[in-house]
């Protein structure tokens, strides 16, 4: 497991597009030492890797895939008026350049 | 010389009505932002449902590339920030995708190679981008359309297998019906994977994101060789990196290194309850798949007996090769449904620009036309006008044959009646036949001819007169 | 007493019969939310211009209520009670809110609640801290506060909020009402700004067990927009509420409920209810579960929560929506957005929660998390193959003063105090109702049963609080 420091904190946080005060680290560190504290003692208990993790509550029976149906109302207006500025009915952000897609 | 190995992701719009995870219309439009719902925008409450036909076409895919399919649909998160993304993350499966493990037959120049497919999973589109001198404008008309990525083994060695692996894939889409897959439309976009190595062992991945067209992957692949090789040439390394294509020079540039790898931190979407996936769900979707092209050339050559350049050019399209089957499947001898629908048929709709949907033709009309043929009803001279007449008016051979007049008398009685018709009267004439004169019989067959304005077989008529003259009046 | 504090059906009847008008209900609860508004901080905004509704048959048609603002509300202001989002207006409803809509219900406001619903302490909306009505120098709890708060003052009979760890019981608990968390799935989270998508229940405050019954009738729900919903048209709550609850088999978990013997007062309100429980013919028996299981759920609970809140929470950029800063690039735009509209506990938080999901932490974070999730409801369902429900002390102590701290690491903490995630672990119907009075401050205590027994929850709920005999805050005063 990765070791916690100011830097890759900040490092984190950055990816999660923010930034940390220098101030916020301790109150981190403290709260996170915790966290780990205790999930260390959670890999201790005995066959704890052999538990199939658990992401759904229960098995829901009712389950059912959507029909291929088109049935949205959401407007143009209505898409876009939450949107700090738009051209055009599209939302404008500064230039994109490079990157993920 | 280096040993090449090039893997390819590639990604695929599916039809549908509606989106992959929401209910908005999965279709073109001019007008932004007009083709979506909350949940294509991320708005904060909103939870996706995934549509049951995107993942049934997905599963198609999966099975028709003999994937192993999974026990339950699940999807996963994965996590990015990009202006284009307006959740934060994409859904897609990582965790159980539609398939896994399969394979894909291709013919590199009458060679049979395996292409092993890694995996194939169904996600969802970003919105699109528009870019401006100073800003970009964000439309989340494309946000949420159904993609179907498809992962390929690293184990094509080559530019031409590369492009053909492409091709048969892209037949694959189009016959399953899951797509147009057209690269033009943005349908289709593939990223690269080319490495170079002396040894057996692979080289430096280098990856290149997102070419829009195949012709662009095979100029990212020549580039990449040529790059890749001087630099090993030059005792270089080369650098494991994700780079792109620069459409205009058809040179890859760098993107980012290993080292800034995003970690998309993945993990099970908890919004869409597992859906398991019943035998009987596979077997209904497994009946849907058709049989594909390289499989339907092989048939046609090994089983037909037809060429090769005919199996090619009848299973381009897969709505003319149903076609010509249904001929085969109706009855019509394999060589002449095919010289048919390869001959006047094609030529006919490449003529008028069309599709074989567009025009009032069926298969029952040529195995007809065969029929009259092979039954000297009509000559094949004939047959072409009668097809022509067919193929714009979508009338059946036989009532075409009728209304023109066409149909030759070819059935005995009704000559022999005649030909009786025409002794009795030129009983002189009859009496008189000698075998030797054939001017004589030439008056007898004219005046049959004349009777049946034309439409008594020929070569019919000619026998019968004979053996009647010969006995005429003894 | 004025109508608005009486139960739900009394105010249909009185409704019904003209003695009292939806206007006058509306006006009531609009004057209360202000009259108490400074002192307490309830609301993110108070709809003065809410309208009357029409009376129908519908128990809620025409009464006010309170909706916590981390609900969409098409046309209304809702803020998740976080920067980010404070000009934020939805442009569609949250199914619980269109269903109490066509319920008839008046709303008249949008609660504070913990900045995106991460919080247990009602302190870290961006309006500022919510009080405690009982004593304004103890918190009401999180992060449900506000609806706790309006409840618990009586400004309105009934609200809705959101549980993901204990963030309706908790509060309930603290303010002497009662708080319900529903089988997961029974009530839609469509519109449900999501913390944790695979925790997260939506469930109300009311005073009575009754008035709740009611509420969870009208918002309950297969919904076609929400996957992890079902049907449950077979369970009808407020027609089983007062069936004979004889024969019905209770445990509590002995290592959480030993924590509590330490303190005597606590201790001896829990046996009490115990005591009616039994004579109300309930058998009750003492069972064990793994300490080292037990102390896992804070840790787990942090982990899968802020895991899921860290991606949750991504949509949060300012771009389509939301409270954008400037910056020249998008990265920078998205960075000075988060940066300025975010608090720094819920930066730290998601920074926890990203760290917890990187590739090389996930098996031993995030997946062990996970798994000690299963093992919880493992055997929390096997035990419910035997019991009708799990009954508990709602928390370890009455409301905390603003300034004290828990020690995170004592074990009174890691049980007592976090005992209720097991009903989001595994999706259990979960009621807190009010069991007395110690240091003239609410205690409670908290009943968990199989999924989908929620009719049986609250039959249980409601015989133990006919035994109980609370006196609401609001109807306390009046007397």
């Amino acid at each position: 497991m990765q070791k916690i420091t100011k830097e890759n904190i900040q490092d984190y946080a950055l990816k999660l597009m923010f930034k940390m005060k220098d101030e916020e680290f301790d109150a981190f560190e403290k709260e996170f030492e915790t966290i780990l504290k205790h999930m260390d003692l959670i890999g201790q208990i005995d066959g704890i890797e052999k538990v199939e993790p658990m992401t759904f509550p229960f098995k829901n029976k009712d389950v059912k895939l959507r029909k291929d149906v088109a049935t949205s109302t959401l407007t143009t207006d209505d898409a876009v008026k939450n949107a700090h500025e738009t051209i055009y009915d599209e939302v404008k952000v500064p230039k994109v350049v490079g990157g993920e897609s | 010389m280096y040993k090449v190995t090039i893997g390819l992701e590639v990604h695929c719009e599916l039809q549908s009505n509606s989106k992959v995870f929401s209910p908005a219309i999965n279709g073109y439009t001019e007008a932004p932002n007009s083709h979506v719902a909350y949940q294509d925008l991320g708005f904060p409450g909103i939870l996706p449902v995934a549509n049951e036909e995107a993942v049934k076409r997905a599963l198609k895919v999966s099975m028709a590339m003999n994937c192993k399919t999974p026990d339950e649909i699940i999807f996963d998160r994965k996590n990015y920030y990009y202006p284009d993304l307006p959740k934060g993350y994409q859904i897609t499966q990582m965790t159980k995708p539609v398939g896994i493990n399969g394979y894909v037959d291709i013919d590199v120049n009458g060679e049979i190679k395996r292409v092993d497919i890694h995996d194939t999973h169904l996600e969802e589109d970003t919105a699109s981008l528009d870019h401006y001198d100073t800003y970009s404008l964000i439309d989340y008309n494309r946000s949420g359309i159904p993609l179907l990525e498809t992962v390929t083994e690293p184990c094509l060695h080559s530019k031409e297998e590369a492009l053909t692996f492409l091709e048969t894939y892209r037949s694959l889409i189009v016959y399953c019906g899951v797509s147009e897959a057209r690269s033009d439309k943005g349908q289709m976009r593939c990223d690269v994977n080319v490495s170079l190595s002396e040894t057996d062992e692979l080289g430096s991945k280098v990856e290149i994101k997102n070419i829009n067209s195949f012709y662009n992957v095979g100029r990212a692949i020549d580039f990449e060789i040529e790059r890749q090789t001087e630099i090993l040439q030059n005792g270089g390394v080369v650098e494991q990196e994700t780079r792109r294509l620069d459409d205009e020079t058809g040179e890859t540039f760098h993107m980012r290194s290993k080292v800034d790898a995003v970690d998309y931190k993945y993990f099970i979407e908890p919004n869409i309850a597992p859906t398991p996936v019943t035998d009987e769900m596979l077997e209904e979707i497994r009946k849907t798949i058709p049989m594909l092209q390289l499989d339907r050339k092989r048939k046609y050559m090994e089983e037909y007996g037809l060429s090769e350049y005919d199996s090619d050019v009848l299973v381009k399209v897969k709505e003319n090769s149903d076609f010509f089957q249904e001929c085969v499947d109706l009855g019509t001898d394999p060589k002449k449904a095919c010289n048919w629908v390869t001959g006047m048929l094609m030529g006919y709709l490449n003529e008028n620009e069309i599709k074989i949907e567009e025009v009032p033709i069926k298969p029952i009309m040529i195995k007809e036309l065969v029929d009259l043929v092979d039954a000297k009803t009509i000559s094949s001279k004939q047959a072409k006008e009668v097809f022509e007449c067919m193929i714009e008016s979508g009338k059946e051979p036989n009532v075409i044959v009728k209304e023109k007049g066409m149909m030759q008398i070819s059935d005995d009685s009704a000559i022999h009646d005649i030909v009786m018709e025409v002794l009795k009267e030129n009983d002189e004439q009859a009496r008189s036949y000698n075998p030797e004169k054939t001017r004589m019989i030439d008056f007898f067959v004219g005046q049959v001819m004349k009777k049946t304005r034309g439409k008594a077989n020929p070569a019919k008529t000619m026998e019968m007169l004979k053996e009647e003259l010969s006995k005429y009046g003894k | 007493m004025s109508y608005l504090d009486k139960s739900l059906k009394e105010i249909h009847q009185a409704l019904q019969e003209g003695k009292v008008t939806s206007k006058e209900l509306t006006e009531e609860a609009l004057k209360r939310a202000h009259e108490y508004q400074e002192e307490l901080n309830s609301f993110v905004t108070i709809l003065d211009d809410a309208k009357e509704e029409k009376v129908t048959d519908n128990v809620l048609s025409g009464i006010p209520c309170a909706i916590k603002d981390n609900f969409s509300t098409k046309g209304v202001l809702t803020t998740a009670s976080s920067n980010i989002l404070s000009d934020y207006v939805p442009v569609f409803d949250a199914t619980a809110v269109a269903k109490l809509k066509d319920a008839g219900m008046v709303m008249i406001g949008k609660t504070v609640l913990d900045e995106l619903a991460m919080g247990g302490t009602g302190t870290t909306g961006h309006t500022g801290i919510v009080k405690n009505p009982w004593d304004p120098t103890r918190m009401i709890g999180g992060s449900s506060a506000g609806s706790a708060a309006a409840v618990a003052r009586g400004i309105v009979p009934y609200a809705l909020g959101s549980d993901t760890g204990d963030s309706i019981r908790k509060p309930a608990g603290y303010g002497g009402v009662v708080g319900y968390k529903p089988t997961y799935g029974l009530v839609s989270r469509w519109g449900l700004f999501a913390f944790a998508s695979s925790l997260d229940h939506v469930g109300c405050f009311a005073k009575t067990v009754e008035d709740a019954a009611y509420v969870i009738d009208n918002i309950k729900g297969i919904d076609e927009k929400d996957m992890t919903s079902f049907d449950s048209s077979n369970v009808n709550i407020v027609d089983n509420l007062n069936n004979d609850v004889a024969g019905k088999k209770l445990f509590y978990i002995k290592e959480i409920v030993d924590e509590l013997k330490e303190d005597k007062k606590y201790y001896d309100n829990f046996l009490k209810v115990l005591d009616y429980a039994k004579e109300l013919g309930m058998e009750v028996k003492e069972e064990s579960i793994d300490g080292n299981i037990l102390r896992g759920i804070y840790p787990s609970y942090m982990a899968i929560s802020c895991a899921e809140a860290t991606s949750n929470n991504s949509n949060l950029t300012g771009i389509p929506f939301g409270n954008r800063k400037d910056g020249s690039t998008p990265d920078e735009v998205m960075i000075n957005t988060r940066t300025e509209g975010f608090s720094e506990l819920i930066r730290r938080r998601f920074v926890i929660g990203s760290f917890i999901l990187q590739k090389e932490n996930q098996e031993k974070l995030f997946l062990n998390a996970q798994r000690i999730r299963r093992l919880i409801v493992d055997k929390v369902t096997d035990l419910f193959k035997t019991y009708d429900g799990c009954i508990m002390p709602n928390a370890g102590s009455i409301a905390p003063k603003f300034d004290e701290e828990h020690d995170r690491l004592s074990d009174k903490y890691l049980l007592l105090e976090n005992h209720l995630g097991i009903g989001n672990f595994g999706g259990f119907p979960s009621i807190t109702i009010p069991s007395g009075l110690v240091d003239n401050m609410p205690v409670a205590i908290n009943i968990t049963g199989p999924i989908m027994t929620d009719d049986v929850v609250f039959n249980i709920a409601n015989k133990l609080e006919e035994k109980i005999g609370f006196v609401p805050l609001s109807k306390k005063e009046e007397k």
